[in-house]
């Protein structure tokens, strides 16, 4: 009753701030333009959502689901089902290896208190922007062959490198997943659970307990850690690890089966958007019913829980001190190997000095972090203002979107401008960044829009209405929103998208024009090369830079709040 | 204000250096062995080089795709390949334009192509790279069959045979032993346990651990585990016993048909063919074979001397390419 109540203010209000119907237009022919200011904004999302969610949502579609694409498939039926199973089989195992440490990390973070757990959220951003390809970097240079805990057979395909694989995959995703469990833990009603363990329960009761509340944000962690392993080849490449992402990218690079690689990839892919479908679908209830449980009444920290969180945090250092290790390796007379601080020194300014490689990684992460924080938010509002069919079915482009692999994704984008017939097309393809542009912001706008989807979840619907009954017109909405309380959310997906568009491997392996190397490029063929001491130097030649980065965002970010600050009415 | 970013932000995608002239070049051969050649053009010319580099992994015939995917575009104008059979294959498919280089005749006529398509140069030997601490109890071995024996099960490596010189490798064994027989080695090789690599650095650097016993590699990643001062040696593995003569595979540049800068493309062309390059690439970590007569004398001296260092039909070779690689793909290519 209140809803049907709601939608009918909404209604009456919506003729102020809404374009002209075609009823009205004549009014507005004498004293405004035909095409208003607010049309024109609307037309432009939709030209947004249609290039960076419909399109690549459609293209893997129309560029395998052909006659050809099912007669690769049948002819390759058997193994192409074997490595569906390996995949799943190797999705399994990170989630295995990599959801109880996040979980206990997440939950550790949630139930501390205030400040430390801001400093914990840090941490993890820190560690979650560490790119995959200098992960792997890290973890060859410590278990490798010259690495300070040398092991047999890692990188052969045997059963070890397997573990090797779920075990990086695990360890790479581990703050995101934590983040995630810890955000979504602090919006859980927990007066109740504060009452139940008040009654002192222990041993399973209090396991049970710890599981119910888990329970639910595990789950997008457990999508999370999926995604990572559905989308990425660089470290089963390097393990020697087949997997469907990297089957897509090889076969297609050798020049045939791709199509039937992608189209064995498009069950696991229309599972996965189903399963972040139910998550958008539950979390947004979530976020409402926790409106009612704002203030927490207790927090409780165990002593057992934090060793093991550290513990886990502390394993995620591994990489690192591969990558340092590896830094200043020399092998001296006899195969015998020393370390060095001069030639860690040597190779660490050579690699810094290599300006060129830097800024055009800097300059293209930035340029896909805008566009896609900005298409994403475009989005978001526009979904967040109507809902109904067309923003339902742009939802379901979306996670169909954010669940297809990259390596796919590369590959559609080169099918569907890959024509003899139009020019305009293979011009970009060949001539330009904007197909790697392309594909890095579709991948990256369901990212941002689910950042904004939370941010409007826990957002009062007052604030809202208030917007449409000053009588502003939707740009200037949306933009109010967007400098307002959107704010913290655009910097933190501009930050994050930045550092998913930099580290990135697959698209950029595929789509970057002659000249152009990225950071994640050069790494991967480091690391195939075995130039341990240039590898390990361009590692944290990234790693500073990456910090750089984001110091510089959070300086913005400190200065745009201050500015917001002082112009609010004191 | 309003129309000056999307300006800028045009002329930054689509047109950035283009007053300067410039030459698109693929390269197989490893970015750290040939970019120093390139940069060197860039000095010598002014002729910007745009260089697109492919990986271990998908090593030449991902570049070959792509040369043929962008057939009725093309944007590459010199094709730098680490091999030949893909080279001739885009000879093949009409796909390269013919130069001749005015340094042409200094180089052994095995190594060009006879209607000048494409010119070798520089080449690697596939060798196989041993590890003398694996061999104290195991005779050391002398040809294929050799590595099927019980005593080398799962001790013996190779990289991925779809990509880069070991599918080269692999067409060749086919075109000299026939595909049937060359097919049964191939099989036997993998039931007694053969370990594939992503790439022949991995290969070296599994036999210089002393983590495999022998390993099919190139000369160049065999050339760094001794440098690195590993217990390793390099034996030449024929391809058949009528063929003794150890298998050489050399570096090939063409210039693509209907490129946008072919005059910038044949200039390259004529510099990579030059004395001074094959050269550098020789006397380079790389450590490449020269084909030039003259430079005989800058044979890397860690390498064992070859009579013959051109002398494999490659032609024929590329007759067996898709026959051989569906062959490794039925044969190794299960997860």
């Amino acid at each position: 009753m209140g809803r049907r109540h709601e939608r009918r203010e909404i209604h009456v209000r919506r003729p102020m701030t809404s374009p002209p119907s075609q009823r009205d237009r004549s009014q507005y022919m004498g004293g405004r333009p035909w095409i208003d200011g607010d049309r024109l904004f609307s037309f432009a999302i939709a030209v947004v959502a249609i290039l960076f969610v419909v399109l690549p949502a459609l293209a893997p579609l129309t560029s395998a689901l052909d006659q050809a694409g099912w007669q690769e498939m049948g002819d390759d039926v058997g193994r192409l089902a074997s490595l569906t199973g390996s995949t799943a089989l190797l999705v399994a195992m990170v989630e295995w290896i990599g959801l109880g440490p996040a979980a206990l990390i997440g939950y550790v973070i949630a139930r501390s208190l205030s400040r430390t757990r801001r400093f914990a959220k840090g941490v993890c951003l820190g560690m979650g922007s560490i790119p995959l390809v200098l992960i792997s970097g890290g973890w060859l240079g410590a278990i490798g062959q010259d690495g300070w805990w040398p092991c047999d057979g890692v990188e052969r395909g045997e059963p070890r490198a397997w573990l090797m694989v779920a075990l990086i995959h695990a360890t790479a995703s581990l703050p995101w997943s934590a983040l995630m469990i810890a955000t979504l833990l602090e919006r859980e009603p927990t007066g109740p659970l504060d009452a139940v363990r008040a009654l002192g329960p222990r041993g399973i009761q209090r396991l049970a307990l710890l599981w119910s509340e888990l329970r639910a944000p595990l789950v997008p962690a457990a999508l999370w850690l999926a995604y990572g392993v559905l989308t990425e080849m660089s470290v089963t490449d390097l393990f020697a690890v087949r997997s469907l992402a990297e089957e897509v990218y090889t076969q297609f690079e050798s020049g045939g089966g791709a199509k039937g690689a992608i189209l064995s990839c498009l069950p696991l892919a229309a599972l996965f958007s189903l399963a972040l479908l139910w998550i958008g679908c539950r979390s947004g209830r979530l976020m409402v019913t926790s409106e009612a449980f704002s203030n927490r009444s207790s927090r409780f920290q165990s002593t057992l829980v934090s060793w093991i969180g550290v513990v886990t945090m502390a394993a995620m250092t591994l990489p690192l001190t591969g990558l340092l290790w590896q830094l200043g390796l020399t092998v001296g007379a006899g195969g015998v190997t020393t370390w060095s601080a001069r030639v860690a020194r040597h190779y660490l300014v050579q690699e810094i000095s290599q300006g060129r490689l830097i800024a055009e990684t800097v300059w293209l992460a930035l340029l896909c972090a805008a566009v896609a924080t900005t298409a994403g938010f475009l989005i978001s509002w526009r979904i967040s203002q109507r809902p109904g069919l067309v923003p339902g079915l742009l939802i379901v482009a979306m996670a169909w979107n954010a669940a297809i692999p990259s390596p796919v994704l590369g590959v559609s984008v080169i099918d569907a401008l890959n024509h003899p017939s139009a020019p305009l097309g293979l011009a970009l393809l060949y001539d330009s960044v904007l197909p790697l542009l392309w594909a890095r912001v579709a991948r990256l706008t369901p990212l941002v829009c689910l950042l904004f989807a939370i941010t409007f979840a826990r957002m009062p619907r007052t604030s809202l209405e208030s917007l449409q009954t000053l009588g502003l017109s939707a740009r200037r909405q949306a933009w109010l929103l967007f400098v307002g309380p959107w704010r913290g959310t655009a910097i933190l997906a501009f930050l994050l998208a930045a550092l998913l568009a930099g580290g990135e491997l697959p698209i950029a392996k595929l789509l970057a024009p002659p000249g152009l190397e990225t950071w994640s490029m050069r790494l991967f063929h480091l690391l195939h090369t075995g130039t341990g001491n240039e590898q390990a130097a361009f590692g944290w030649a990234m790693l500073i830079t990456w910090a750089l980065m984001g110091a510089a965002t959070s300086l913005v970010a400190r200065w745009w709040t201050a500015r917001a600050a002082d112009r609010k009415p004191r | 204000m309003k129309t000056t970013i999307p300006i800028l932000v045009s002329v930054v995608l689509l047109g950035c250096g283009k007053g300067s002239p410039e030459v698109v070049v693929y390269v197989a051969l490893d970015r750290e062995f040939a970019q120093p050649v390139l940069d060197r053009f860039t000095q010598v010319t002014g002729i910007v080089v745009r260089a697109k580099f492919d990986t271990e992994s998908t090593k030449s015939v991902a570049l070959r795709e792509l040369i043929t995917r962008e057939a009725s575009h093309p944007r590459c104008d010199v094709f730098w390949n680490n091999e030949v059979l893909n080279t001739i294959r885009l000879a093949r498919a009409n796909l390269l334009e013919r130069h001749r280089p005015a340094d042409a005749d200094a180089y052994p006529a095995e190594s060009r192509s006879a209607d000048d398509a494409w010119h070798g140069l520089a080449g690697r030997a596939r060798v196989l790279l041993i590890n003398v601490d694996q061999m104290r109890d195991t005779p050391i071995p002398t040809s294929f069959e050799d590595l099927s024996l019980p005593a080398w099960r799962g001790r013996v490596g190779m990289a991925k045979p779809l990509f880069g010189t070991t599918a080269t490798h692999i067409a060749c064994l086919y075109a000299e032993r026939g595909a049937r027989n060359a097919k049964k080695l191939l099989e036997r090789l993998r039931d007694n346990g053969l370990v594939i690599l992503s790439g022949n650095k991995q290969a070296a650097v599994e036999v210089g651990a002393g983590r495999l016993a022998a390993a099919l590699t190139d000369t160049d990643d065999a050339l760094a585990e001794i440098r690195a001062r590993r217990r390793v040696r390099i034996i030449y593995l024929p391809l058949s016993p009528s063929r003794p003569a150890p298998l050489v595979i050399p570096n090939t540049v063409a210039l693509i048909k209907g490129c946008p800068h072919p005059e910038q493309g044949r200039r390259l062309i004529d510099f990579l063919l030059s004395a001074q390059t094959e050269t550098v690439l020789a006397e380079g970590s790389g450590a490449q074979i020269p084909l030039r007569t003259s430079l005989r004398d800058r044979f890397p001296k860690e390498i064992p001397p070859m009579d013959d260092v051109l002398g494999f039909p490659f032609e024929k070779a590329a007759d067996q390419w898709d026959g051989a690689m569906s062959d490794v793909k039925s044969t190794f290519a299960a997860p």
